[in-house]
């Protein structure tokens, strides 16, 4: 779980997987603490299972917090359930949806 | 009504609504954000719509509806309102206009379009979506919407967009035990989508997720900003979030589109049954119960005073309270309000005004006018008797005559500035055409005048600014490099001035080279190369029929086109037309008219054997020729009247109709005329007194007739001639320029 580089070429994501879900966010959430002080963040979500309101939250969180300290989050991956949920809301474009990973179609 | 009656009204009610659509589409050009106009426009493709279908004018009904549709969609913010646009939509407004006069004209709706004209509709309307194609795309709208709140979180919850719109405005603020509660905000969007679209979605978080350390993974901080559109009504929406209503503040505003189905559905409420707003808009389903209950109750809390009788101020009250607590758009309170006061209104105009047949009109004051001759003729007769009685009896009727003339006159006084504001159109049209920046300023257009006369005015107006605006104003890099503002300017202003009605149309455009109006006179063997002329005169002489031609208008920096028109039809209304102009500086004409062709008050004098009249409104004062009030002869054609000199005319000089029985130095009187700018004095043997004068134009053969504008009745049966003071001043000034001339020969 190296997100150091600078470059998104030699990057490895961060992978959240399974449920999103109010029952893991908390967990989830103290596990993403330590990145909020990255300039940029790679995430993978293609292996997650389940997506509440919570999780997307939680999602949210993560990209508002990194912007207001200057930082980038990028997904590089993501599975159809996030692809629903970003498209319900119509935040694929701030998610940045397109340029990452399969079922992007899906998110217009 | 009959049908063709119905049909009348309608082609009325067109032309109506095309004007506003016209100066609406108008002021969009100057401003188009301008919500009023842009409603403007639409109402009146969507009114003459409903109405074309009403009479089953199909064709009508599908090219309006497309510009309407149109129309809602730049309302709505989703098409842009592109200035080449606009001029489509001009092109629109002028295609409705032939649609529904040749549709009309026809003698059954059934009839097939004039190919011609559905292809030009059918072009216009592919042009409509070619530019309405090249609009904003829903998602792209989305994307700055979303970036806009982004940019100030927690905004969007206070503000109403400004755009109209045809979206339910949503807005849902999550309290922070949501979750806890077992509540995925998620599957209410997605409830919500599955009854209609959710067009705009913006998701954020309450700032304080952001703070330090704010952030708990586990509460919810989550709003939405929902732009949602479907054939539901508040009450649907409202339960689908009915669930939530413990851990949600929900507003939900209805779209501006449902904001017009209400209004439709306010107008159409009973006037008895219009009381109470709450009830009212819980009714047609902008409020909700639930909405109601807490309004009410907020209303309860502040004050219980309110009694049943005091309705007004519990209106007011329960509508600041919805709109405070978001249930509803402050415009639908107001409008609501406003309809309902429009309702009121409308309903008593109807009773107070009614559409009359100009003709009718016509008629009731010709009518007018024989009882103004008959009632003068029973003046005569009762002098004749000697029956003292009968003088107040008749003083009576006299005063009610005249009354009922001034009022059926004053059925036919509009205010010109209805016929004005068309010329912003024709201005705009030739400015378009001739690479001009041209600004049209009308003032004084509530001034009234005789319909009759607006009509006839409209079209010399119409030569007059289409001239300013084609010859007298320069083109922008002219003007720039002659140190002018690159804006031309027309100036139209209208006053009423003793009885008249003064129109002026100012330019402030190239002017006339008096000098090549000169030349081109001699040119055409209208002066002599002698003649002496002043600048005035010489500026006149483009009134006149000989250097009217097209080539040398273009000569002439085209003011000569048609001039000589439009001072016959300015005459031919008893009127004149009087020029002035400044090479470099503009060109100012003047009309004046008098301000109906039906009946003026007169003032009757005696010259010879005959009996004149003088339009009262011109008459200045009358003097007593001879008497030693200062009135002294000066020279032939002049008198010194206290101090001023005046030209003046002996009437049966004029006329030679002296009456060979008058005893030679008998008291002669002077009446002193004033016409605008001018004075003189008109020297008659009697004075007679006012009268209410029906003026009878003159036949064809005495239309050369110098000074004489038609004649009268008299109660005694016999004729009078009413006089032309404005002929008269130019006659009396050319027997001074003559004299002048005279004097400079000798």
């Amino acid at each position: 779980m190296n997100a150091r580089s600078e470059r998104p070429t030699d990057t490895e994501p961060l992978v959240l997987d399974g449920d999103l879900t109010i029952y893991t966010v908390a967990e989830t959430a103290t596990r993403l603490r330590p990145y909020l002080a990255e300039r940029r963040l790679y995430l993978d979500l293609s292996a997650v299972s389940e997506l509440d309101g919570a999780g997307l939250q939680l999602l949210l969180w993560l990209r508002e917090t990194l912007h207001a300290r200057g930082g980038a989050l990028r997904l590089v991956a993501h599975s159809p359930v996030v692809a629903e949920v970003l498209g319900l809301l119509q935040l694929s474009g701030r998610f940045d949806l397109d340029s990452a990973g399969p079922a992007a179609g899906e998110a217009a | 009504m009959s049908l063709d009656s119905a049909r009348q009204a309608f082609l009325a009610e067109v032309a109506e609504l095309l004007q506003s659509m016209e100066d609406a589409l108008l002021a969009l050009e100057d401003d188009p954000e301008d919500a009023e106009s842009l409603n403007a426009v639409f109402r009146a493709m969507h009114t003459i719509k409903g109405t074309g279908g009403v009479f089953g004018y199909d064709s009508i009904v599908d090219f309006t509806h497309t510009v309407e549709t149109l129309m809602d969609r730049v309302r709505s913010g989703q098409v842009p309102l592109t200035r080449p646009l606009i001029a489509t939509l001009f092109e629109c407004r002028d295609h409705t206009a032939r649609l529904v006069d040749t549709i009309v004209a026809a003698s059954t709706p059934d009839e097939p379009l004039d190919p011609e004209l559905a292809r030009a509709g059918e072009a216009l309307l592919a042009r409509l979506g070619h530019s309405g194609g090249a609009g904003v795309s829903p998602e792209s709208a989305s994307g700055s919407a979303a970036d806009a709140n982004a940019a100030s979180p927690s905004a969007s919850d206070t503000k109403y967009l400004p755009v109209v719109s045809d979206l339910w405005m949503i807005t849902l603020r999550f309290k922070r035990d949501t979750f806890r509660d077992g509540i995925d905000p998620l599957s209410f969007l997605r409830y919500l989508g599955s009854l209609g679209e959710l067009v705009h979605v913006t998701t954020q978080l309450d700032p304080e997720a952001l703070r330090e350390d704010g952030f708990d993974a586990e509460s919810c901080y989550l709003e939405f900003g929902l732009g949602f559109r479907g054939e539901v009504d508040k009450p649907t929406i409202a339960g689908v979030f009915e669930f939530a209503d413990q851990d949600c503040e929900i507003r939900i505003l209805e779209p501006d589109t449902a904001q017009s189905k209400y209004l439709d559905l306010l107008a159409a409420v009973p006037d008895d049954q219009v009381g109470w707003i709450g009830d009212l808009l819980l009714r047609i389903g902008a409020l909700t119960q639930g909405e109601l209950d807490r309004a009410l109750e907020t209303q309860a809390a502040e004050s219980s005073d309110v009694g049943e009788g005091e309705s007004e101020t519990r209106k007011r009250r329960v509508g600041e309270i919805l709109v405070e607590q978001g249930s509803i758009k402050p415009a639908v309170v107001e409008q609501a309000a406003r309809t309902q006061e429009a309702a009121r209104t409308r309903r008593q105009e109807e009773a107070h005004f009614i559409r009359v047949d100009a003709q009718r009109l016509g008629h009731l004051i010709d009518l007018i006018g024989e009882l103004v001759t008959s009632s003068a003729a029973i003046r005569v007769l009762v002098k004749r008797a000697g029956v003292e009685d009968m003088n107040e009896v008749i003083d009576g009727v006299e005063y009610l005559v005249s009354e009922i003339r001034d009022n059926a006159l004053q059925l036919r006084m509009v205010p010109i500035g209805d016929s004005l504001s068309r010329f912003k159109r024709v201005v705009r049209d030739t400015c378009r055409e001739l690479g001009k920046e041209i600004e049209l300023v009308i003032t004084g257009g509530e001034t009234e005048l005789d319909k009759t006369v607006v009509e006839k005015m409209i079209d010399p107006l119409t030569h007059l600014i289409r001239n300013a605006v084609d010859h007298g104003i320069e083109t922008p890099e002219v003007r720039r490099s002659r140190g002018k503002p690159a804006q031309g300017r027309v100036h139209i202003n209208a006053y009423h001035d003793s009885g008249h009605i003064v129109v002026e149309i100012a330019d402030d455009g190239a002017g006339l080279d008096a000098e090549r109006i000169r030349a081109k006179a001699e040119a055409a063997g209208l002066v002599k190369p002698d003649d002496v002329l002043t600048r005035e005169e010489t500026l006149r002489l483009i009134f006149a029929p000989g250097l009217s031609t097209k080539e040398q208008a273009t000569n002439l920096s085209g003011r000569g086109v048609g001039m000589d028109v439009v001072r016959r039809n300015i005459e031919a209304l008893r009127g004149t037309v009087e020029l002035d102009s400044r090479l470099g500086e503009g060109t100012q004409v003047t009309i004046v008219l008098p301000l109906t062709l039906a009946i003026i008050d007169g003032f009757l004098v005696g010259a010879g054997a005959d009996q004149y009249v003088i339009p009262l409104s011109q008459v200045a004062e009358c003097v007593e020729m001879g008497a030693a009030s200062g009135v002294k002869r000066h020279g032939e054609h002049y008198i010194n009247l206290r101090g001023e000199v005046l030209p003046f005319i002996r009437l049966t000089e004029l006329f030679e109709n002296a009456d060979p029985e008058r005893r030679a130095g008998r008291r002669e009187s002077l009446v002193v005329v004033r016409f605008g700018h001018h004075k003189m004095g008109l020297v008659v043997d009697t004075l007679l007194g006012e009268l209410q004068t029906v003026i009878k134009p003159l036949g064809k053969v005495f239309e050369r007739l110098r000074g004489v504008a038609g004649a009268t009745i008299l109660g005694t049966g016999d004729i009078a001639l009413i006089l032309d003071v404005a002929e008269l001043a130019a006659i009396a000034e050319g027997q001074r320029a003559v004299a002048g001339r005279r004097l400079a020969g000798a």
